[in-house]
Protein backbone atom coordinates (compact mmCIF):
# COMPACT_ATOMS: atom_id res chain seq x y z
CA UNK A 1 0.00 0.00 0.00
CA UNK A 2 2.79 2.53 1.27
CA UNK A 3 4.26 1.72 -2.41
CA UNK A 4 1.30 2.59 -4.29
CA UNK A 5 0.45 5.54 -2.95
CA UNK A 6 4.53 6.15 -2.96
CA UNK A 7 4.01 5.18 -6.22
CA UNK A 8 1.49 8.07 -6.85
CA UNK A 9 2.96 11.06 -4.98
CA UNK A 10 6.25 10.09 -7.82
CA UNK A 11 4.32 9.81 -10.74
CA UNK A 12 2.56 12.90 -10.14
CA UNK A 13 4.31 15.70 -12.85
CA UNK A 14 6.16 17.95 -10.41
CA UNK A 15 5.50 21.87 -9.94
CA UNK A 16 7.34 24.19 -12.18
CA UNK A 17 10.20 25.36 -10.39
CA UNK A 18 10.94 28.94 -9.29
CA UNK A 19 13.88 30.30 -10.79
CA UNK A 20 16.80 31.14 -8.29
CA UNK A 21 18.39 34.15 -8.02
CA UNK A 22 21.25 32.93 -9.73
CA UNK A 23 19.14 32.05 -13.24
CA UNK A 24 16.89 35.07 -12.71
CA UNK A 25 20.32 37.41 -13.15
CA UNK A 26 21.11 35.12 -16.27
CA UNK A 27 19.89 36.82 -19.47
CA UNK A 28 17.67 35.01 -21.15
CA UNK A 29 18.11 34.81 -25.27
CA UNK A 30 16.02 36.84 -26.92
CA UNK A 31 12.99 35.99 -29.46
CA UNK A 32 12.33 37.92 -32.74
CA UNK A 33 9.41 36.92 -34.75
CA UNK A 34 11.05 36.67 -38.18
CA UNK A 35 8.84 36.95 -41.58
CA UNK A 36 9.14 34.56 -44.65
CA UNK A 37 8.92 36.42 -48.44
CA UNK A 38 7.23 34.97 -50.87
CA UNK A 39 9.74 35.64 -53.84
CA UNK A 40 7.99 33.46 -56.30
CA UNK A 41 4.47 31.50 -57.28
CA UNK A 42 3.98 29.77 -60.38
CA UNK A 43 0.27 27.77 -61.24
CA UNK A 44 -1.74 27.49 -58.10
CA UNK A 45 -0.73 27.88 -54.56
CA UNK A 46 -2.87 28.96 -51.60
CA UNK A 47 -2.39 29.54 -47.65
CA UNK A 48 -4.75 29.01 -44.85
CA UNK A 49 -5.85 31.94 -43.20
CA UNK A 50 -7.14 30.80 -39.70
CA UNK A 51 -10.17 31.95 -38.05
CA UNK A 52 -13.39 30.97 -37.48
CA UNK A 53 -14.06 29.65 -40.79
CA UNK A 54 -10.71 29.02 -41.92
CA UNK A 55 -10.47 29.59 -45.86
CA UNK A 56 -7.26 29.50 -48.23
CA UNK A 57 -6.09 32.63 -50.52
CA UNK A 58 -4.13 32.28 -53.43
CA UNK A 59 -0.55 33.03 -52.73
CA UNK A 60 1.35 35.82 -54.67
CA UNK A 61 4.58 37.13 -54.71
CA UNK A 62 5.53 39.64 -52.56
CA UNK A 63 3.30 38.18 -49.66
CA UNK A 64 4.85 37.96 -46.14
CA UNK A 65 4.21 34.95 -44.08
CA UNK A 66 4.52 34.22 -40.42
CA UNK A 67 4.40 31.58 -37.83
CA UNK A 68 1.50 29.00 -38.56
CA UNK A 69 1.48 29.34 -41.48
CA UNK A 70 0.08 26.55 -43.83
CA UNK A 71 0.49 26.26 -47.57
CA UNK A 72 -0.70 23.99 -50.66
CA UNK A 73 0.30 23.83 -54.36
CA UNK A 74 -1.51 22.08 -56.87
CA UNK A 75 -0.46 20.21 -60.64
CA UNK A 76 2.42 22.46 -62.18
CA UNK A 77 2.85 24.70 -59.63
CA UNK A 78 5.71 25.69 -58.12
CA UNK A 79 6.60 28.45 -54.84
CA UNK A 80 9.83 29.73 -54.13
CA UNK A 81 10.13 31.47 -50.27
CA UNK A 82 12.88 33.97 -49.12
CA UNK A 83 13.22 33.42 -45.35
CA UNK A 84 14.78 36.54 -43.55
CA UNK A 85 18.22 34.37 -42.96
CA UNK A 86 18.80 34.47 -46.39
CA UNK A 87 17.65 31.05 -46.70
CA UNK A 88 15.59 29.77 -49.73
CA UNK A 89 13.34 27.37 -49.87
CA UNK A 90 11.57 25.80 -53.39
CA UNK A 91 8.04 24.34 -52.97
CA UNK A 92 7.66 21.65 -55.75
CA UNK A 93 4.27 20.66 -57.00
CA UNK A 94 1.28 18.95 -55.38
CA UNK A 95 2.73 19.78 -51.64
CA UNK A 96 0.78 20.45 -48.49
CA UNK A 97 3.49 22.31 -46.01
CA UNK A 98 3.61 24.59 -43.15
CA UNK A 99 5.69 26.90 -41.06
CA UNK A 100 5.35 26.38 -37.80
CA UNK A 101 7.89 28.48 -35.93
CA UNK A 102 10.52 30.86 -37.67
CA UNK A 103 12.26 32.77 -35.19
CA UNK A 104 15.26 34.57 -33.87
CA UNK A 105 16.60 33.25 -30.14
CA UNK A 106 19.53 34.69 -29.66
CA UNK A 107 21.91 34.25 -32.14
CA UNK A 108 20.10 31.13 -33.63
CA UNK A 109 17.52 31.80 -35.94
CA UNK A 110 14.90 28.58 -35.17
CA UNK A 111 12.90 27.18 -38.54
CA UNK A 112 10.45 24.29 -37.85
CA UNK A 113 8.68 23.24 -41.21
CA UNK A 114 6.40 20.37 -41.44
CA UNK A 115 5.52 18.81 -44.52
CA UNK A 116 2.38 15.96 -45.16
CA UNK A 117 2.70 15.45 -48.74
CA UNK A 118 5.20 16.61 -51.74
CA UNK A 119 8.50 17.82 -51.77
CA UNK A 120 10.59 20.82 -50.89
CA UNK A 121 14.42 21.71 -51.83
CA UNK A 122 16.19 23.74 -49.26
CA UNK A 123 19.05 26.10 -49.22
CA UNK A 124 20.12 27.18 -45.45
CA UNK A 125 22.35 29.97 -45.33
CA UNK A 126 24.55 29.84 -42.25
CA UNK A 127 26.78 32.63 -43.16
CA UNK A 128 24.58 34.77 -41.19
CA UNK A 129 25.10 32.82 -37.97
CA UNK A 130 23.83 29.61 -36.54
CA UNK A 131 20.59 28.23 -37.43
CA UNK A 132 18.24 25.38 -36.19
CA UNK A 133 16.71 24.32 -39.65
CA UNK A 134 14.52 21.19 -39.33
CA UNK A 135 11.89 19.68 -41.75
CA UNK A 136 9.62 17.08 -40.16
CA UNK A 137 7.65 14.91 -42.24
CA UNK A 138 4.57 11.99 -40.86
CA UNK A 139 7.71 9.74 -39.94
CA UNK A 140 10.69 11.16 -40.10
CA UNK A 141 12.67 14.42 -39.07
CA UNK A 142 15.40 15.97 -41.26
CA UNK A 143 17.50 18.84 -39.73
CA UNK A 144 20.08 21.31 -41.94
CA UNK A 145 22.52 22.99 -41.21
CA UNK A 146 24.57 25.26 -43.78
CA UNK A 147 23.39 22.85 -46.40
CA UNK A 148 21.60 22.33 -49.42
CA UNK A 149 19.18 19.64 -50.41
CA UNK A 150 16.11 18.06 -51.58
CA UNK A 151 12.98 16.15 -49.09
CA UNK A 152 10.10 14.52 -50.51
CA UNK A 153 7.16 12.56 -48.43
CA UNK A 154 4.38 10.06 -50.05
CA UNK A 155 1.88 8.42 -48.60
CA UNK A 156 3.04 5.09 -50.48
CA UNK A 157 6.47 5.11 -49.94
CA UNK A 158 7.16 7.46 -47.14
CA UNK A 159 10.07 9.88 -46.68
CA UNK A 160 12.78 10.24 -49.04
CA UNK A 161 16.08 12.57 -48.70
CA UNK A 162 18.80 13.30 -50.72
CA UNK A 163 21.46 15.85 -49.42
CA UNK A 164 23.24 18.48 -52.19
CA UNK A 165 26.00 19.61 -50.25
CA UNK A 166 26.60 20.51 -46.87
CA UNK A 167 25.35 17.80 -44.10
CA UNK A 168 22.04 16.84 -43.18
CA UNK A 169 20.72 15.04 -39.86
CA UNK A 170 17.78 12.41 -40.76
CA UNK A 171 15.91 11.16 -37.96
CA UNK A 172 13.45 8.54 -38.02
CA UNK A 173 11.46 7.01 -34.79
CA UNK A 174 14.66 6.46 -32.25
CA UNK A 175 18.07 6.27 -35.06
CA UNK A 176 19.40 8.97 -37.27
CA UNK A 177 21.69 8.90 -39.95
CA UNK A 178 23.75 11.71 -41.24
CA UNK A 179 24.42 12.62 -44.81
CA UNK A 180 26.80 14.41 -46.71
CA UNK A 181 26.77 16.24 -50.27
CA UNK A 182 25.74 13.60 -53.11
CA UNK A 183 24.12 11.19 -50.39
CA UNK A 184 20.37 10.29 -49.99
CA UNK A 185 18.54 7.62 -47.94
CA UNK A 186 15.06 7.14 -47.22
CA UNK A 187 12.63 7.17 -43.77
CA UNK A 188 13.85 3.36 -43.37
CA UNK A 189 17.49 5.19 -43.13
CA UNK A 190 19.02 2.67 -45.72
CA UNK A 191 21.98 3.49 -46.15
CA UNK A 192 23.25 5.73 -48.99
CA UNK A 193 25.46 3.30 -50.32
CA UNK A 194 23.02 0.45 -50.43
CA UNK A 195 20.33 2.51 -52.35
CA UNK A 196 22.84 3.01 -55.10
CA UNK A 197 23.33 -0.33 -55.19
CA UNK A 198 19.44 -0.99 -55.22
CA UNK A 199 19.56 1.44 -57.90
CA UNK A 200 21.32 -1.30 -60.03
CA UNK A 201 18.76 -3.81 -59.33
CA UNK A 202 15.40 -3.95 -61.50
CA UNK A 203 12.46 -4.93 -59.28
CA UNK A 204 8.93 -5.88 -59.97
CA UNK A 205 7.95 -6.33 -56.32
CA UNK A 206 9.24 -5.93 -53.05
CA UNK A 207 11.85 -8.42 -53.24
CA UNK A 208 13.63 -7.44 -49.99
CA UNK A 209 10.57 -7.55 -47.96
CA UNK A 210 10.80 -7.69 -44.06
CA UNK A 211 14.51 -8.04 -44.67
CA UNK A 212 17.32 -5.89 -42.27
CA UNK A 213 19.68 -3.82 -44.04
CA UNK A 214 22.61 -5.96 -43.21
CA UNK A 215 20.65 -9.03 -44.76
CA UNK A 216 19.51 -6.98 -48.05
CA UNK A 217 23.49 -5.65 -48.15
CA UNK A 218 24.52 -9.30 -48.56
CA UNK A 219 22.34 -10.38 -50.91
CA UNK A 220 23.00 -7.58 -53.37
CA UNK A 221 26.49 -8.43 -52.66
CA UNK A 222 26.74 -12.67 -52.68
CA UNK A 223 23.44 -13.00 -54.08
CA UNK A 224 20.20 -15.61 -53.21
CA UNK A 225 22.27 -18.71 -52.90
CA UNK A 226 21.08 -20.29 -55.87
CA UNK A 227 24.03 -20.91 -57.62
CA UNK A 228 24.02 -20.92 -61.31
CA UNK A 229 20.19 -19.62 -61.60
CA UNK A 230 20.57 -17.00 -58.72
CA UNK A 231 20.66 -13.81 -60.98
CA UNK A 232 18.13 -12.33 -58.77
CA UNK A 233 18.92 -10.92 -56.07
CA UNK A 234 16.65 -12.79 -53.55
CA UNK A 235 13.57 -14.90 -53.74
CA UNK A 236 10.73 -13.40 -54.51
CA UNK A 237 8.12 -12.95 -51.45
CA UNK A 238 4.80 -12.23 -50.03
CA UNK A 239 3.88 -8.54 -51.08
CA UNK A 240 2.97 -6.97 -48.11
CA UNK A 241 0.48 -3.72 -47.46
CA UNK A 242 1.84 0.17 -47.46
CA UNK A 243 5.14 0.47 -46.12
CA UNK A 244 4.10 2.92 -43.72
CA UNK A 245 1.47 4.25 -41.25
CA UNK A 246 0.08 7.34 -43.05
CA UNK A 247 -0.89 9.85 -39.90
CA UNK A 248 -0.50 7.58 -37.29
CA UNK A 249 2.69 8.90 -35.86
CA UNK A 250 1.89 12.93 -35.97
CA UNK A 251 -1.42 14.12 -35.22
CA UNK A 252 -1.11 17.39 -33.45
CA UNK A 253 -4.79 17.47 -32.33
CA UNK A 254 -5.73 13.69 -32.08
CA UNK A 255 -8.49 14.32 -34.60
CA UNK A 256 -8.87 11.13 -37.12
CA UNK A 257 -5.45 10.46 -36.80
CA UNK A 258 -5.28 12.93 -39.36
CA UNK A 259 -1.48 15.51 -39.59
CA UNK A 260 -2.23 18.90 -40.45
CA UNK A 261 1.33 19.73 -42.55
CA UNK A 262 2.67 21.36 -39.32
CA UNK A 263 5.08 19.53 -36.40
CA UNK A 264 3.47 18.94 -33.00
CA UNK A 265 3.32 21.63 -31.07
CA UNK A 266 5.09 21.70 -27.92
CA UNK A 267 4.08 20.62 -24.48
CA UNK A 268 1.93 23.16 -22.10
CA UNK B 1 -4.10 -30.04 -94.75
CA UNK B 2 -6.68 -27.42 -95.93
CA UNK B 3 -8.88 -28.74 -92.38
CA UNK B 4 -5.74 -27.71 -90.34
CA UNK B 5 -5.28 -24.42 -92.21
CA UNK B 6 -8.83 -23.22 -91.73
CA UNK B 7 -9.42 -24.66 -88.05
CA UNK B 8 -6.22 -22.33 -87.73
CA UNK B 9 -7.32 -19.57 -89.59
CA UNK B 10 -10.77 -19.83 -87.17
CA UNK B 11 -9.12 -19.71 -84.32
CA UNK B 12 -7.01 -16.78 -85.53
CA UNK B 13 -10.34 -14.85 -86.07
CA UNK B 14 -12.23 -15.38 -82.61
CA UNK B 15 -8.88 -14.81 -80.57
CA UNK B 16 -8.67 -11.31 -83.05
CA UNK B 17 -12.13 -10.50 -82.46
CA UNK B 18 -12.29 -11.37 -78.57
CA UNK B 19 -9.40 -8.51 -77.89
CA UNK B 20 -11.44 -6.10 -79.39
CA UNK B 21 -13.59 -3.86 -77.72
CA UNK B 22 -17.53 -4.51 -76.82
CA UNK B 23 -19.47 -2.82 -79.65
CA UNK B 24 -21.86 0.42 -78.30
CA UNK B 25 -21.79 2.74 -75.69
CA UNK B 26 -19.01 1.83 -72.50
CA UNK B 27 -21.49 0.29 -69.47
CA UNK B 28 -21.51 3.66 -67.12
CA UNK B 29 -23.49 3.61 -63.60
CA UNK B 30 -23.97 6.32 -62.10
CA UNK B 31 -23.15 8.81 -64.89
CA UNK B 32 -24.56 11.69 -63.26
CA UNK B 33 -22.68 11.89 -60.46
CA UNK B 34 -21.02 15.75 -60.24
CA UNK B 35 -17.86 16.47 -60.68
CA UNK B 36 -16.93 19.57 -58.86
CA UNK B 37 -14.37 21.28 -61.48
CA UNK B 38 -11.89 22.85 -58.10
CA UNK B 39 -8.44 23.19 -58.72
CA UNK B 40 -5.75 20.80 -58.39
CA UNK B 41 -4.38 22.18 -54.98
CA UNK B 42 -7.81 21.71 -53.08
CA UNK B 43 -8.44 18.50 -54.74
CA UNK B 44 -5.42 17.31 -53.84
CA UNK B 45 -5.70 18.27 -50.27
CA UNK B 46 -9.13 16.84 -50.04
CA UNK B 47 -8.50 13.72 -51.66
CA UNK B 48 -4.72 12.91 -49.05
CA UNK B 49 -7.54 12.31 -46.41
CA UNK B 50 -9.22 10.29 -48.02
CA UNK B 51 -9.08 6.18 -47.07
CA UNK B 52 -9.82 5.03 -50.86
CA UNK B 53 -10.67 6.84 -54.22
CA UNK B 54 -13.56 6.59 -56.10
CA UNK B 55 -13.52 6.17 -60.19
CA UNK B 56 -15.15 9.78 -60.03
CA UNK B 57 -12.72 11.58 -58.14
CA UNK B 58 -9.97 9.11 -60.04
CA UNK B 59 -11.17 10.57 -63.39
CA UNK B 60 -11.44 14.14 -61.97
CA UNK B 61 -7.63 13.63 -60.93
CA UNK B 62 -6.85 12.51 -64.55
CA UNK B 63 -8.40 15.55 -65.81
CA UNK B 64 -6.64 17.97 -63.44
CA UNK B 65 -3.60 16.41 -64.92
CA UNK B 66 -4.10 16.82 -68.22
CA UNK B 67 -5.05 20.56 -67.74
CA UNK B 68 -8.60 20.14 -67.86
CA UNK B 69 -10.09 22.22 -65.10
CA UNK B 70 -13.95 21.71 -65.49
CA UNK B 71 -17.44 21.28 -64.09
CA UNK B 72 -18.64 17.99 -65.63
CA UNK B 73 -20.31 15.11 -64.70
CA UNK B 74 -18.84 11.09 -64.56
CA UNK B 75 -20.30 10.18 -67.62
CA UNK B 76 -18.98 13.17 -69.68
CA UNK B 77 -15.40 12.61 -68.02
CA UNK B 78 -15.53 8.89 -69.14
CA UNK B 79 -16.81 9.72 -72.88
CA UNK B 80 -13.91 12.72 -72.94
CA UNK B 81 -11.16 10.11 -71.37
CA UNK B 82 -12.33 7.43 -74.02
CA UNK B 83 -11.99 9.38 -76.85
CA UNK B 84 -8.14 10.44 -75.46
CA UNK B 85 -7.46 6.92 -75.15
CA UNK B 86 -6.65 7.60 -71.34
CA UNK B 87 -9.11 4.99 -70.33
CA UNK B 88 -10.22 1.59 -72.06
CA UNK B 89 -14.00 1.40 -73.45
CA UNK B 90 -14.35 -1.93 -72.62
CA UNK B 91 -14.03 -1.48 -68.77
CA UNK B 92 -17.42 -1.26 -66.76
CA UNK B 93 -17.79 1.80 -64.88
CA UNK B 94 -18.81 2.76 -61.48
CA UNK B 95 -18.85 6.67 -60.00
CA UNK B 96 -19.06 5.82 -56.63
CA UNK B 97 -16.76 2.62 -56.81
CA UNK B 98 -13.10 2.13 -55.15
CA UNK B 99 -10.60 2.63 -58.05
CA UNK B 100 -8.15 -0.01 -58.57
CA UNK B 101 -4.57 0.41 -58.89
CA UNK B 102 -4.67 -1.76 -62.29
CA UNK B 103 -7.06 0.70 -63.42
CA UNK B 104 -4.71 4.23 -62.05
CA UNK B 105 -1.64 2.51 -63.58
CA UNK B 106 -3.24 2.13 -66.70
CA UNK B 107 -4.80 5.66 -67.15
CA UNK B 108 -1.26 6.96 -65.84
CA UNK B 109 0.56 4.76 -68.47
CA UNK B 110 -1.68 6.46 -71.25
CA UNK B 111 -1.84 10.29 -69.76
CA UNK B 112 2.00 9.99 -69.66
CA UNK B 113 2.72 8.01 -73.18
CA UNK B 114 5.29 5.89 -71.39
CA UNK B 115 6.87 3.84 -73.58
CA UNK B 116 6.36 0.15 -72.00
CA UNK B 117 8.63 -3.35 -72.57
CA UNK B 118 8.22 -6.47 -74.70
CA UNK B 119 4.66 -7.19 -73.67
CA UNK B 120 3.30 -3.56 -73.94
CA UNK B 121 4.26 -2.98 -76.97
CA UNK B 122 2.96 -6.39 -78.58
CA UNK B 123 -0.07 -6.56 -76.66
CA UNK B 124 -0.96 -2.91 -75.74
CA UNK B 125 -1.78 -1.10 -72.87
CA UNK B 126 -3.69 -3.84 -69.90
CA UNK B 127 -4.05 -2.96 -66.49
CA UNK B 128 -1.77 -5.91 -64.95
CA UNK B 129 1.35 -4.76 -67.49
CA UNK B 130 1.30 -0.63 -66.83
CA UNK B 131 1.12 -1.40 -63.01
CA UNK B 132 4.22 -3.89 -63.57
CA UNK B 133 5.68 -0.99 -66.00
CA UNK B 134 4.98 1.94 -63.49
CA UNK B 135 5.90 -0.31 -60.75
CA UNK B 136 8.87 -1.18 -62.44
CA UNK B 137 9.46 2.96 -62.54
CA UNK B 138 9.37 3.61 -58.98
CA UNK B 139 6.31 5.21 -60.42
CA UNK B 140 3.73 2.97 -58.18
CA UNK B 141 4.16 1.00 -54.89
CA UNK B 142 4.01 -2.82 -55.03
CA UNK B 143 0.31 -4.26 -54.50
CA UNK B 144 -1.88 -5.97 -56.94
CA UNK B 145 -3.86 -4.90 -59.61
CA UNK B 146 -7.53 -5.31 -58.29
CA UNK B 147 -6.18 -3.54 -55.04
CA UNK B 148 -7.74 -0.35 -53.91
CA UNK B 149 -6.19 3.04 -54.25
CA UNK B 150 -5.72 4.86 -51.11
CA UNK B 151 -6.11 8.97 -51.39
CA UNK B 152 -2.65 9.46 -50.22
CA UNK B 153 -0.88 7.04 -52.68
CA UNK B 154 -3.22 8.52 -55.71
CA UNK B 155 -1.71 12.09 -54.44
CA UNK B 156 1.76 10.48 -54.72
CA UNK B 157 1.04 8.88 -58.24
CA UNK B 158 -0.59 11.97 -59.88
CA UNK B 159 2.67 14.11 -58.26
CA UNK B 160 4.55 12.18 -59.47
CA UNK B 161 2.87 11.65 -63.02
CA UNK B 162 2.68 15.60 -63.07
CA UNK B 163 6.02 15.65 -62.83
CA UNK B 164 7.06 12.90 -65.35
CA UNK B 165 5.17 14.84 -68.11
CA UNK B 166 6.57 17.94 -67.34
CA UNK B 167 10.01 17.38 -66.99
CA UNK B 168 10.60 13.94 -68.59
CA UNK B 169 11.78 12.40 -65.22
CA UNK B 170 10.88 12.19 -61.65
CA UNK B 171 12.86 13.53 -58.87
CA UNK B 172 14.44 10.85 -56.81
CA UNK B 173 12.68 12.00 -53.71
CA UNK B 174 9.72 10.85 -54.92
CA UNK B 175 10.16 7.75 -56.41
CA UNK B 176 10.54 4.34 -54.47
CA UNK B 177 14.20 2.86 -53.92
CA UNK B 178 15.24 1.30 -56.96
CA UNK B 179 13.15 2.76 -59.25
CA UNK B 180 14.51 4.28 -62.10
CA UNK B 181 15.17 8.25 -61.36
Amino acid sequence: MLAVACGRVWAQPAPPAKPGPEEAAKPQPQEQLLTVTIKEVTGTAQRLVPGEKPSWVPLKAGDKLGEQTVIRTGLRSRVVLAFADSSELTIARATKMGIAEFRKEGPVTKTRLGLKYGSLRASVEKARGPNDFTVSTPVATLAVTGSGGQIGHCGDIGSNVQCSFGGFSFASGSRSLNLTGGQSTNSRLLMPILLTQLQSVPQLGDVFNGLTPSETTSLLNFGGGLGGVGFLPGAPVAIRPPLLPIGGLICPNGKDGQYDGLPLPPPE
Amino acid sequence: MRWATTVVTALLAVTLASCQAPPGAPAIANGQAALPGTDSAEYLDDLSSQPTVTEARALEGILLLLGQQQKTTFAEAVQLLIERKIVDAAWDFQADRAMTRGKAAYMIYQACNIRGGLMLTLAGPSRRYCLKELQYRGLMSPGLSYNPVTGMEYVAILARADELRQTGKVSAVMIREGGLP
